[in-house]
């Protein structure tokens, strides 16, 4: 079997061992993935030589479509053809209620949680849109390199919040891809260009794409990649435009009936390639033939603009929003980087130069700059260039925070702090007796619980009875390195241990994930076990390298011979329960090893934080 | 791990409220290059708790120490003075907080709206600096009561800043 080899940070590996990294670009209106070959980032095209994967997925009775054959039915099959399904993942229906995107499908009655689709093959999730789509990107990957992908690297907006990072997580799960880190959008792209060109200083990504708008303010220093601040808007991008322009022909059509969704749909993407053709030509003769009505004129690349100006202004209200948030000013802005296929729009380009006064950076494609930098940090991520002093810190896209009495929200992570990061508050009850607490999570900035979103309630059962604020129950936020958040609450007097319940507001839980992956034909019950061997062993054999180049480099400095000695045995029997495939015998001396050595862990760690410093020049010296 | 360890002892600082802000973040970076959990992707489950708790407590240090005003807090805390959350505030400083909210409120309405706001984030920025610079002296003669009052105003300035930037997003409608 393949094994996966370990890595200290700063130690060589062996050049044959080369891995298997990724990056994916999972867009609204279309998806790529790229891989670095030869040390430069490639995207990778299909059999057609086609790049760009249109994220749009068709539901059949029998089978699903994906891409450009799906593009084609979405005019004849509206309902079972799912485009911009990004838009909905993690996002309930109230969300959505006053899109137009509320016309193109059947979404199912459900009051609360993440929409679903009604198709002809039953109620689809969002998330499991998204995997359809993974699953293509990532088989192109695996034709490339001839073998399955170590794990990719996923790209989300710099906006997106917990519920909508949660489901990309999930979508990539359903496909069964292993994910290196969610990485953000504009992000990627300062990594495609900050390596590439070697800019230094405050970079402003201005990323206008199908369905998303995100500004992020990056600070690219001493091979460090800090997101300063970001914002954006979740629901702005090119479709905005193709709806702009679809109401315009309507208005000229002189058409004031409903449109029926067929017709619709043929509208939409009319105006798409009207959009597409005024980005290079001054006016376009249009001549539309659809069921409701048929128009023929020509559209002018100025009325065009107006009608979209307002959407770009938004936009620019976004920019000078994020650096104030920065505290800084349009002139600190070192270089912008245009990102989106929406920025090919003339207009774009003019009101964000005159906005940075600055011209933009745009010579790599706008649409595939994403994939390159995501693709150039799944490289790393797996461990191929040793020594790379390339990292990225990042920030919490909105606070997170509690709701408290008269439905307010306390902060208890503001926006913008580095990730990742643990907060604690405490609370008490309020009723003497009071056994239980309902613990609601939201995430946004606003005051009153109503305009935040709702991440979950938990349950805390099981607090002892007292008189009301005698109780102290502390709440932990936990948000790792992905901008994923944990939260755990205890009572504190007492130490019972209170137990929780976790309801996902709009995320799916584990038994759904569970039996979609059931429901899903590639998976048969012996492939399931065959599965869980495989992983099993991947991870026993990650603590087995783990623990040996541990115990090579440091055993004899920090442990006594007595604890090498029984280490070294846990090791020489975890690897003979992989050489048995025994399931059982490898998780069970794996969970021994990962007891035995875990304090000698925590103190080789101990020991690189505080040697991370020494040996450094700073300016300040410290007296001891 | 060491959570004992104060933020200070993290970054290898003397523990005082005068702090170079970029010598902070060098050491910050540095710190981050050693422990965050990008650095541990191969590794096993072990390692990489290790690296988030790791990276928690650095980026928790470093949010404190980067402030002035957590930084003024933390240092009072580390020398066990604690604060309350409703400090009596002397009638003075009140009088000049109210006049200073009214002075916010009354801006939305006049024609110089947007110079008036800034004239007054910049004046509230520098009377900050001034409470700073008088933290530092009561804090380093060891007058902690004066210190602490010192923060309490800080806190009030913070607070005032907020209100007077809203203003401005509102004025220059963000």
């Amino acid at each position: 079997m393949a094994l996966i080899q370990i890595t200290e940070p700063g130690v060589a590996i062996d050049p044959h061992q080369r891995k298997r990294g990724a990056g994916v670009d999972l867009g609204t209106t279309h998806s790529l993935i790229a891989v670095v070959r030869g040390g430069s980032p490639v995207t990778l095209p299909d059999a057609s030589d086609r790049h760009l994967l249109p994220s749009v997925v068709r539901y059949k009775r029998e089978g699903i479509t994906v891409g450009y054959a799906a593009v084609e039915a979405a005019r004849e099959d509206p309902f079972n053809t799912i485009a911009s399904a990004k838009r909905l993942l993690g996002r309930g229906l109230s969300d959505i209620a006053d899109r137009k995107q509320l016309q193109n499908y059947q979404f199912t009655d459900e009051s609360a949680g993440m929409v679903k689709l009604q198709t002809i093959s039953g109620e689809i999730s969002p998330v499991q849109v998204a995997a359809e789509i993974l699953r293509v990107l990532v088989l192109r990957g695996e034709e490339a390199f001839a073998g399955r992908l170590d794990g990719i690297v996923i790209t989300v907006p710099a906006y997106f919040d917990e519920a909508q990072r949660q489901a990309t997580r999930d979508a990539a799960a359903l496909a069964d891809i292993p994910v290196l880190r969610l990485l953000n959008e504009p992000t990627a792209a300062a990594i495609a260009y900050g390596l590439e060109s070697g800019e230094q200083g405050t970079i402003a990504i201005y990323d206008l794409g199908g369905g998303t708008f995100d500004i992020s303010l990056l600070n690219l220093q001493k091979g460090v990649f800090e997101v300063l601040a970001t914002a954006g808007d979740t629901s702005l991008g090119g479709d905005d435009f193709d709806e702009s322009l679809a109401q315009m022909l309507l208005h000229k059509s002189g058409y004031e009936g409903e449109l029926d969704a067929i017709s619709r749909r043929t509208l939409l993407l009319e105006a798409k390639t009207i959009k597409e053709a005024l980005s290079q030509c001054d006016r376009v003769d249009v001549e539309l033939s659809l069921p409701a009505f048929s128009w023929s004129g020509v559209v002018s690349r100025s009325e065009f603009s107006q009608a979209i100006r307002p959407l770009i202004e938004t936009s620019i209200k976004a920019c000078r929003r994020v650096l104030r948030d920065a505290d800084l000013t349009e002139s600190d802005v070192k270089q912008i980087v245009l990102v989106g296929g929406a920025t090919r729009v003339p207009l774009v380009r003019q009101l964000v130069e005159a906005f940075f006064k600055r011209q933009p950076l745009s010579h790599l494609d706008p649409d595939k700059v994403v994939a390159l930098g995501a693709a150039i940090q799944a490289d790393v991520l797996v461990g191929n260039k040793p020594g790379e002093e390339m990292l990225l810190l990042d920030v919490l896209p909105l606070s997170l925070g509690l709701e408290t009495m008269g439905s307010l929200v306390e902060k208890v992570i503001p926006r913008n702090s580095p990730i990742p990061v643990s907060r604690a508050q405490e609370y008490t009850t309020s009723r003497d007796g009071q056994t239980a607490m309902l613990i609601h999570v939201l995430q946004g900035e606003r005051e009153l619980v109503a305009d935040c979103r709702s991440l979950a309630r938990f349950e805390l059962r099981g607090i002892p009875p007292m008189v009301a604020g005698a109780a102290k129950i502390q709440v932990v936020f936990q948000v790792d390195a992905d901008g994923l958040l944990f939260v755990t609450a205890k009572e504190l007097e007492t130490q019972v241990k209170a137990s929780i319940e976790v309801k996902p507001t709009y995320g799916l839980d584990e038994a759904e994930i569970t039996s979609m992956l059931r429901a899903s034909v590639t998976y048969a019950e012996q492939d399931v076990q065959a599965r869980m061997l495989a992983e099993a062993s991947v991870d026993a054999q990650r603590q087995i390298d783990a623990v040996t180049v541990a115990l090579d480099k440091d055993g004899d400095r920090l442990l006594d011979r007595k604890t090498i000695h029984h280490l070294r045995k846990l090791v020489e029997e975890l690897a003979e329960a992989i050489d048995q495939q025994n399931i059982n015998e490898i998780e069970n001396v794996n969970k021994r090893l990962g007891q035995a050595s875990e304090n000698f862990a925590a103190m080789r760690m101990d020991a690189s934080v505080k040697d991370a410093l020494s040996g450094r020049h700073f300016e300040t010296v410290v007296e001891s | 791990m060491n959570f004992g360890q104060n933020y200070f002892e993290l970054f290898q600082l003397p523990v005082t409220f005068s702090i170079d802000l970029e010598d902070l973040e060098n050491r910050y970076f540095e710190l981050h290059k050693t422990s965050h959990p990008d650095r541990y992707v191969g590794a096993s489950d072990q390692e990489k708790r290790l690296a988030v708790q790791w990276t928690m407590q650095i980026n928790e240090a470093y949010q404190n120490l980067r402030d002035p005003l957590a930084r003024a807090i933390y240092l009072l805390k580390q020398s066990g003075v604690e604060l309350t959350e409703n400090p009596q505030m002397g009638a003075t400083f009140l009088v000049q907080q109210i006049e200073l909210r009214e002075k916010i409120d009354s801006i939305e309405t006049h024609s110089d709206g947007p110079e008036q706001v800034e004239a007054l984030i910049r004046s509230i920025s520098e009377q900050t600096i001034e409470l700073q610079q008088q933290f530092i002296i009561a804090y380093e003669a060891g007058n902690m009561r004066e210190a602490r009052e010192g923060v309490y105003q800080m806190q009030f300035m913070v607070k005032l800043q907020q209100s007077a930037r809203q203003m401005e997003e509102k004025i220059l409608g963000y």
